[in-house]
């Protein structure tokens, strides 16, 4: 609003005092560009081409080559001390070498006619051509054939031509003539006009500024002597711009305009009765939409001019009303289908205002306690820095972000957001603005948490499974002890049972020591320089017997040189190998091979454990260090889970390669004891 | 021979055998199943008293396997784990009985007695 406003104000100060006035005046220009048939410049006293009418190359290509547009700036700059002195018209030659018509003017400013070369003169061509290729305007042969030409007579005719109606129309131009009021009134629409016309461009578009213009009034007045007064009013402000005598009357007018609209009276109505008591006479066109009445008026004598003009602009008013009255049904049916997006839609413009969103958008940051309102700075709702960093990089760069994750509010009702946001490109690839696209996921990720919660509970479970059937061997033995010891009554047998029941009962607290250090696997695991070779060399020793058993051929492989120590705990590794190697002998139920190698790895040592077995399906391998994930009947799930645990808190790595039918490699990496190593002695 | 025990855990073995023992049963035992295997076809017991959980060769594969080294041969499972194991085993096994952990012994010496008392046609087919 404000904005149209200023710029309404401008349009009518400048039309007035800078551009009517003086011979500037666009339209008659134009209009003689038109007639003439060639381009028409105004080049100003201080040597600038102001504006160019029906602008031809070498004029239409100035913006294609700095090195053109240089030197046709030098061009211009030297016109008015070449060609000074009012009606000494003549003919120069441009950069191109083409002949140019001046009209020196009386304020010092030139008209130029230009862009020409001379029919059939080859020489002027060819020459033209270089000049071009000079000036880093390739010519393919194109640029000329669009130049309109003509031979050097009808360019001085066309420059007397020019003269003439200049003089002649240059007298009529002027406040105090009928033309000139005619010309006057005529850009004055003209320029409102373009300024209706720019409401409508994609960018700027908005209904409040088009129902802002059409709802306000424009008045055009020209009091009795003849002066032209120019008055846009509109209910909340009034902007006088008047000359002449009639200037205190067309205040006057303006006030009883604003104070009636104040009143919240029909401010035509009111208008009337005073125009009458200024002894002026009202025209006025009502124009009547769903949205908006619009008053035109004209208060003036009888003119035909101004009726024309009235009429011309009522008909502007009418096709904006119609633009808006569609526009609303658009905006209308767009909310509804806006609206009913699940996911919250917010767009801001390349400046980070938010220009629209949707009520699901609304919805959200209500919940986050953030407003969120059209017009407003994006970056000031205070909604998430990192949504904003992302929407501010998209503005500048054009990047975009997708599908990324953001927990919001407080800490124990947390909202948790998808989010997803794009740059508004425009066809020429530059960005207008951002889309950001929220979803709420809070109520999945809630559920998720639940499952979560079933999948705890269920390995408790399991945990709880695996722990009875530990104990129930040794509670087996125990309790047939017992029962023996009632029905035998040789007392060296007897004493056997009962050391057989103390030992069990041992073996029972054993077994939940191992389940409880389990749940707690590096609770008494202190971290220690430990020689790795060795610690290999006793579990080889400790499984030979169980490999046999198996038919397990147990191979381990120590390097020549001595390994550096690695930092670990010892009880916590035996345990890792131990699991490592049980899970490869049961992999091998019909015998095998279980390869046990060490090897310096960078700055750590690597115990591969390669075994022949059945293989872990790809499908498992991907959850087989998942705390209770087993496929064995009895198995609890939790020894590579466990094993994993404990080498990341080493600060090592656990790595598992398989091919089902093939065998399985476990890889332990495990870091050097630091200060002590260097690097890596048998990568 | 009578009786072979097969069970991985080294207590649980050295009670049965001790239980059997009073009641003049002969036994051997084995650790696992190949051992288990390999001591059916040696020793030729009328009755095989096989741990469910056995390490890499479970119990009900080590059961299937020996009933087919002798088909008089019965099975007594014992197991840790609760009756969800009934259904696993095998039907058309003859299967004594399934006796869970920790068991009495008067109770598993009866049900010993009974199926080396029992001709050997009228071996009961794998439990319910």
């Amino acid at each position: 609003m404000t904005l149209l406003s200023s710029k309404l104000d401008r349009v009518i100060k400048g039309t007035l005092h800078d551009e009517i006035i003086t011979p500037k005046c666009y339209f008659f220009q134009e209009s003689l560009a038109r007639l003439l048939k060639i381009a028409v410049g105004l080049v100003t006293p201080d040597g600038k081409l102001a504006v160019m009418h029906n602008a031809m190359p070498p004029y239409s290509k100035l913006g294609q080559s700095p090195r053109l547009a240089a030197a046709y700036r030098e061009f211009f700059l030297q016109i008015p001390e070449v060609c000074g002195g009012e009606g000494h018209e003549r003919i120069i030659y441009d950069p191109l070498g083409l002949p140019v018509g001046v009209l020196p003017l009386h304020d010092g400013s030139s008209l130029i006619l230009g862009g020409f070369i001379e029919r059939r003169d080859l020489e002027r061509l060819t020459e033209l051509q270089n000049r071009l290729r000079s000036l880093g305007l390739d010519d393919d042969g194109k640029l000329w054939l669009e130049m309109v030409l003509l031979s050097l007579k009808d360019l001085r005719d066309k420059l007397n031509h020019l003269k003439a109606l200049y003089k002649q129309g240059f007298r009529s131009i002027n406040e105090n003539t009928e033309l000139g009021r005619q010309a006057l009134i005529l850009s004055a629409v003209e320029e409102i006009n373009k300024l209706m016309v720019s409401t409508l461009n994609p960018d700027l578009f908005n209904l409040e500024s088009i129902l802002d213009l059409v709802a306000s009034s424009l008045v055009i007045l020209t009091d009795g002597e003849g002066a032209l007064a120019f008055t846009y009013c509109h209910p909340r402000q009034v902007i006088t711009t008047t000359r002449g005598e009639g200037r205190e009357k067309m205040q006057a007018l303006a006030e009883e305009w604003a104070s009636a609209a104040a009143r919240g009276a029909n401010p035509a109505a009111s208008f009337s009765g005073a125009v009458g008591k200024s002894g002026l006479k009202l025209q006025t066109e009502t124009i009547e939409s769903e949205s908006a009445s619009t008053v035109l008026g004209v208060i003036a004598p009888p003119d035909k001019h101004l009726r024309a003009a009235l009429a011309a602009f009522g008909k502007q008013v009418a096709i904006a009303l119609e633009v808006s009255a569609l526009y609303e049904v658009i905006q209308q049916r767009f909310g509804m289908l806006f609206n009913s997006i699940r996911q919250g839609i917010v767009a801001t413009d390349s400046a980070g205002k938010v220009m629209l969103f949707n009520q699901a958008a609304g919805t959200i940051f209500e919940t986050l306690g953030c407003g969120l309102a059209v017009g407003e700075l994006f970056s000031e709702c205070g909604f998430c820095h990192q949504i904003e960093k992302a929407a501010a990089s998209a503005a500048a760069t054009g990047c975009f972000f997708e599908q990324q994750r953001a927990a919001l509010g407080p800490e124990d009702n947390l909202t948790h957001l998808s989010w997803d946001l794009k740059p508004l490109l425009r066809d020429d690839g530059s960005v207008a603005g951002t889309v950001l696209v929220l979803d709420d996921i809070t109520e999945p990720v809630k559920h998720l948490w639940e499952i979560q919660d079933w999948e705890r509970l269920n390995m408790a479970i399991e945990v709880a499974a695996g722990l009875a059937h530990e104990i129930r061997n040794p509670l087996a033995t125990a309790k047939a002890a017992i029962q023996l010891y009632e029905i035998i009554h040789d007392e060296a047998k007897r004493r056997e049972l009962m050391g057989k029941l103390e030992n069990e009962l041992d073996r029972m607290n054993q077994v939940l020591t191992t389940f409880l250090s389990l749940s707690k696997p590096m609770q008494d695991h202190s971290l220690q320089p430990i020689n790795i070779a060795e610690t290999v060399r006793e579990l080889a020793l400790l499984l030979k017997g169980e490999a046999h058993m198996n038919e397990i051929e147990l191979v381990v492989k120590l390097p020549a040189e001595e390994l550096p120590p690695v930092v670990g705990s010892d009880n916590g590794l035996k345990q890792v190998f131990m699991n490592i190697t049980r899970n490869a002998f049961e992999a091998m139920a019909k015998g095998g091979r279980l390869e046990i190698s060490l090897s310096g790895s960078g700055n750590g040592v690597a115990v591969n454990f390669q075994d022949n077995g059945a293989g872990i399906p790809p499908e498992n391998l991907a959850n087989i260090t998942r705390p209770f994930f087993t496929t064995k009947l009895g198995g609890t799930g939790l020894g590579l889970s466990i094993s994993s645990t404990i080498v990341k808190m080493m600060g090592g790595e656990m790595r598992i390669e398989s091919k089902p039918g093939e065998g399985t490699t476990v890889t332990i990496i495990l870091p050097t004891a630091c200060g002590t190593v260097n690097a890596a002695p048998f990568s | 021979m009578d009786v072979v025990v097969i069970d991985d855990d080294e207590g649980v073995r050295w009670v049965l055998q001790q239980a059997l023992a009073v009641q003049n049963i002969s036994c051997s035992a084995a650790r696992n199943g190949p051992e288990g295997i390999n001591a059916v076809s040696r020793q030729k017991p009328r009755l095989a008293i096989v741990d469910i959980k056995l390490g890499a060769m479970n119990g009900l594969d080590v059961a299937r396997l020996i009933c087919k080294i002798d088909r008089n041969l019965k099975i007594l499972f014992v197991t840790g784990y609760n009756e969800v194991i009934k259904g696993m085993v095998e039907p058309g096994l003859p299967v004594l009985g399934i006796v869970e952990k920790p068991f009495n012994v008067a109770e598993l010496l009866q049900l010993v007695r009974q199926g080396l008392e029992a001709p050997d046609k009228t071996a009961r087919p794998a439990v319910n």
